[in-house]
This record gives structure tokens, C-alpha cells and sequence, in this order.
């Protein structure tokens, strides 16, 4: 042991020494704390496996259930994305357009690439089919005038898109003589909002099953901090600080976390598979080119990861709340 | 480079100024209203080795705990090693812990290490290089007279042999300053002796060794200077023997 010269020094027992130790030693009594800790934690899973399972699976469903439900908002915008039945618009013109302004605009939508065909449908021909499917004879009679008005029927193509469908619907709008527009793809932008709402509830979700996971990690953890607790108050004593007394349950908290992210991905992947076929040969007798959307690397790498925190995070709370309590009063 | 103390030599650095610990007026009063200690004043010198004795809740643990830093006093201040205790930091605590050796009257050890690893705990913790920790444990555990017992777990043990390994756990990083509380509570009159035998081989080589007992033969025995609690006051002995009581 080398003796340090002492006489100068500052009488604060910090700063005292009789034995030099170099950074590196410092370092290596750090990293083999760490090693050791890791090593221990996991050993004391393997201790209690059940325990460890329960914890793992509360972390793995809370992951997988919005993961599920974004897969599938995912897959539904894509089957709302290639909806191919053919989209139309109905334009109401004035009663009093005349028919070279009728022809005007008819020519003005045709040039749309999106455009298939615009019928007209005269005030006549729409009186007499209106007089076919509804028995209203006899009251139509009663009216002076013809009320309805000149309507062009402008059908699209195939699977056009529900935002060109918008677009056109706004330009058609602008055109003179134009009164009304209607999409008959209403019910596309419906379910759009639909899906948005989807989004918004998956992630208020995703919230409130990840506070539920904390708390679930902390209170294993908690339990792990009973079991442990003589040790940690001589540990204590003997003038451990917080951060050499959290890292072991740290550990364990990762080590839940990680499962419990794999957990997550196996779920995911058993929901995946257990609707492929089902759907495949659904999306194959409507000629739909339609593929499911599973889970990319990207996705089951950032679910071991976001279980990961969860674990750590939970078991920071808990050591914290511990080691409050510790403090001299 | 880093330091890291060590008891011998903060001992010596100390020994001019003749104070290892001091309380100035010291008073412990909890939330509830209870007073535990009042105006507690007394100093000990690096060196010296002295009893606590005092019925049961007169207060010595708590005057314990307060030289732990496991609880503020309320009133006064204490100086230890010319630190002053009331304004060292939370995140100061620990450093300012791996001075002072603790023994406690159920020798507080983890029953599912072995002898070595339970001494070797205050090591590990400091950070000491592994090369060392074996060097150290050996060399304490040699001293209470345990060195082939190292392999063993404590439930295989005797009472007198725990509270050997305890020792040996608050002595193995060479801390200038000895606490222990009811150290021979639970042994018998012959044991006891023994324990407080090694007490006195540490205070010989200039640690600071206060002990809390309730067994006022075995202070008469040994004739160190005791200091009595009496309702949270210190009755006698808050001066060292020789400059009166």
C-alpha cells in the first residue's frame, strides 16, 4: 500500500487517501458492477419464471394491442386507398342554364383525365324516371313547372382515388352555371375520419396500457425490492450510492422489458397469421390485388425497444421511490 | 488519479486537532412531537473508545442514526473529521458512510452470501479493484479470527462468529470511526468479552470506536469512558475521562 503524503491535505475525509487507484481500475470496478448486475438479475428471473412470464406478457400484450389495431387501420386505408367501384359525380345545374351552357360545362368536365363520361339527364328524362320509381304521379300533376333541374352525371374511372375525387367535386363547383355538387364517395371520405379517429383512440390507448405496463413492471420490481430490502439498507450503510443500489433492478426491469417486447412481436405475428389465409382467399375471389400489410424489421425492433424503456422506466419509479424513502429525515 | 481514503491516515491527520467527532448541542426532535435527544454536546478523540450505555429509549440510537446520517438532527450541529454533517448533501452521504465501520446488535448479514462475499460488500461498493478486495477481506477476517470460515454461509455459523463477520465487514475498509449498536446483545458474558476485546485492538491502532450497550458490567469491566443517556440527555461523560465528568 503506498502512502500518499497527507500533511497538506484538506482535513475532509473525502479527500483522504492512503491507497491510489487509477481511473482505470475505477472504470473496471464500474463495468464489472454492471456485468455482475446483469448477470444477477437474470439469474433471478430464472428464479422465478412465473412471475417473470406474468410481467413479460403484460408488457407484450400492452405492445401488441395498439400495434394490432395501427396494422389494421394500416391495412384498411389501403383497402379504402384501391377501392374500385366506380366513383360519380352528380352536377346540379340552374334551372335556367340553357343548353349551349349545358354543352359548355359538359365539354369543361370532360376534359378531366379522371373522367370517364358525362351523361345529361334533362329536366324531362329526370321527371319521367322520378314519375317510374316513385308512384307520385298523380302529385307531380298538381305542379306548374317542371322543379327539377338539368343534371350532368360525371363518371370517373376505376379506382380514382378519393382526394382526385375531392379535387374534382371543387372544380366542378366553380363552373357557371353549376348550383350543386355531389360525390357519391362520401361514404370514402367518411371512413377516412373514421380512421383517423381509429389513430387518435389507438394512441390514447397505447398511452393508457403503457402507464398500466409501468405500473405493472414497478410493482414486481416493488416486490423484488422486498425481497432484497435487508440488503439494500446495509448496502446503504456501508455507503452504497442510489445508483450502485438501483442498477441491479434496473437490470431486471430491462430484462422484463425485453421480453416482454418479444412477447409483443410473437402476438403480433400470431394475429398476422391467423388472418392471412382468410383474407388472401377473400381478397382473390373479388380479383383483388389486395396484399395484407404485416409487421416490417423497422417495427419489431422498435417494439423490443419501446418494451425495453418500459421495463427500465418502471423499475427507475419504483428503486425511486425506495431510495426516497431512505433519505435521513 | 483518484484517491480513495483510508482510515489510517485520516486518523493521523486528524490526531492534532484531537476531534474525530463533536456534537454541539445536539437535539433530535421527531414530527410527532417526541423528543429524543436534547442538547447532547461531547467530542471524541481519534483513538479513544467509549461506551454509550442508557436504558432502553434514552436515546442512543438515535445518537447513532444522527452520526449515520440516517436521520437530521433537529438541533445543533455535528463535526465529524471537521465535516459538518448538517450541511453535507444527499449525494455526499454514501462517500461520507464508507468511514465509519458499523456493527450491529443482529449483525445485519445477507444470508445467501458466504462469509467472504459479506465482507467483502463495503469493497465492492467503494469500488476497490477485485485484486485488492480478496487481500482485504482475508486480512479482516484473519484479525477476528475467522480467515477459514470465508467459504462458509453465516446460517452455518455461531452467534459469537457472526458478530465476528460483522466486524470483520465493518473494519474492512479501514474506516477511522467504529460505531456499533448492542454489539453483544444476543452472546453470553465470556463472548461478549472477546468481542469487546477486538474493539479495543482497533481503538489501539486509532480508530474512533463508540459502542451503545445496555451491559453496565461489561463497561465496568473493561473501564473505558462511558457516556450515559438519560431521557435524551447526556447525563455524564460528554467530557473526555481525565477532565472531568
Amino acid at each position: 500500500m503506498s502512502r500518499r503524503e497527507t500533511g497538506k491535505e484538506k482535513p475532509a475525509v473525502r479527500g483522504a487517501s492512503a491507497t491510489t487507484i487509477s481511473w482505470r481500475e475505477v472504470f473496471e470496478a464500474w463495468s464489472s458492477h454492471h456485468r455482475e448486475s446483469a448477470r444477477d438479475s437474470l439469474r433471478r428471473l430464472r428464479l422465478a419464471p412465473l412471475q417473470h412470464l406474468l410481467t413479460a406478457l403484460v408488457i407484450g400484450i400492452t405492445l401488441a394491442l395498439p400495434t394490432l389495431f395501427t396494422l389494421a387501420i394500416d391495412n384498411l386505408q389501403q383497402l379504402a386507398e384501391r377501392w374500385d367501384g366506380a366513383p360519380r359525380l352528380s352536377v346540379f345545374l340552374q334551372r335556367t342554364a340553357a343548353a349551349d351552357q349545358i354543352a359548355a360545362v359538359q365539354q369543361a368536365l370532360q376534359q378531366d383525365a379522371a373522367v370517364k363520361a358525362v351523361l345529361l339527364i334533362t329536366p324531362e328524362q329526370g321527371l319521367a324516371e322520378f314519375e317510374k320509381t316513385a308512384d307520385l304521379s298523380g302529385t307531380l300533376e298538381l305542379l306548374e313547372e317542371n322543379p327539377l333541374p338539368p343534371v350532368l352525371v360525371v363518371e370517373l374511372h376505376n379506382a380514382t382515388p378519393a382526394e382526385v375525387v375531392h379535387q374534382l367535386q371543387m372544380a366542378a363547383q366553380q363552373l357557371p352555371q353549376v348550383d350543386n355538387v355531389q360525390a357519391d364517395l362520401e361514404w370514402v371520405r367518411k371512413l377516412f375520419h373514421i380512421m383517423q379517429l381509429g389513430k387518435q383512440m389507438t394512441i390514447a390507448l397505447a398511452a393508457l396500457l403503457g402507464v398500466g405496463a409501468l405500473l405493472s413492471v414497478g410493482n414486481t420490481i416493488r416486490l423484488a425490492i422486498e425481497n432484497r430490502r435487508a440488503e439494500i439498507v446495509v448496502a446503504k450503510l456501508v455507503g452504497a450510492t442510489d445508483a450502485f443500489v438501483r442498477r441491479p433492478f434496473l437490470y431486471s426491469g430491462f430484462w422484463f422489458g425485453l421480453s416482454g417486447g418479444a412477447v409483443a412481436v410473437l402476438l403480433v405475428l400470431a394475429g398476422y397469421y391467423s388472418i392471412l389465409g382468410p383474407v388472401t382467399e377473400l381478397a382473390a375471389l373479388y380479383h383483388s390485388g389486395f396484399v395484407l400489410r404485416g409487421m416490417d424489421t423497422g417495427m419489431a425492433v422498435g417494439l423490443l425497444f419501446i418494451g425495453m424503456v418500459l421495463g427500465v422506466l418502471g423499475a427507475w419509479l419504483a428503486v425511486g421511490q425506495h431510495l426516497q424513502d431512505m433519505r435521513p429525515r | 488519479m483518484l484517491a480513495i481514503s483510508s482510515a489510517r491516515c485520516l486518523t493521523s491527520l486528524l490526531h492534532d486537532r484531537g476531534r474525530m467527532i463533536e456534537f454541539q448541542q445536539v437535539g433530535k426532535r421527531y414530527p410527532n412531537g417526541y423528543e429524543a435527544l436534547a442538547n447532547v454536546s461531547f467530542t471524541l478523540s481519534p483513538g479513544e473508545m467509549t461506551f454509550l450505555t442508557g436504558h432502553s429509549g434514552a436515546g442512543k440510537s438515535t445518537l447513532l442514526k444522527l452520526l449515520m446520517l440516517m436521520e437530521r438532527p433537529t438541533q445543533g450541529r455535528i463535526v465529524v473529521a471537521g465535516q459538518e454533517l448538517n450541511r453535507m448533501g444527499v449525494g455526499r452521504i454514501p462517500y461520507y458512510r464508507r468511514h465509519i465501520g458499523v456493527v450491529f446488535q443482529d449483525h445485519q448479514l445477507l444470508v445467501d452470501r458466504t462469509v467472504f462475499d459479506n465482507v467483502a460488500l463495503p469493497l465492492r461498493i467503494s469500488g476497490f479493484p477485485e485484486r485488492d478486495i480478496g487481500r482485504r477481506v482475508r486480512a479482516a477476517l484473519d484479525k477476528v479470527g475467522l480467515l477459514e470460515r470465508e467459504q462458509y454461509y453465516p446460517i452455518a455459523l455461531s452467534g459469537g462468529e457472526q458478530q465476528r463477520v460483522g466486524i470483520a465487514r465493518a473494519v474492512v475498509n479501514k474506516p477511522p470511526i467504529l460505531i456499533a449498536d448492542e454489539p453483544t446483545g444476543n452472546l453470553d458474558a465470556e463472548l461478549s468479552a472477546e468481542i469487546m476485546r477486538l474493539f479495543e485492538d482497533f481503538s489501539r491502532v486509532g480508530v474512533t470506536v463508540l459502542i451503545a450497550t445496555h451491559d453496565l458490567d461489561l463497561v465496568a469491566r473493561f473501564g473505558h469512558r462511558e457516556m450515559v443517556l438519560r431521557r435524551g440527555r447526556l447525563l455524564r461523560g460528554g467530557q473526555p475521562t481525565g477532565a472531568g465528568a
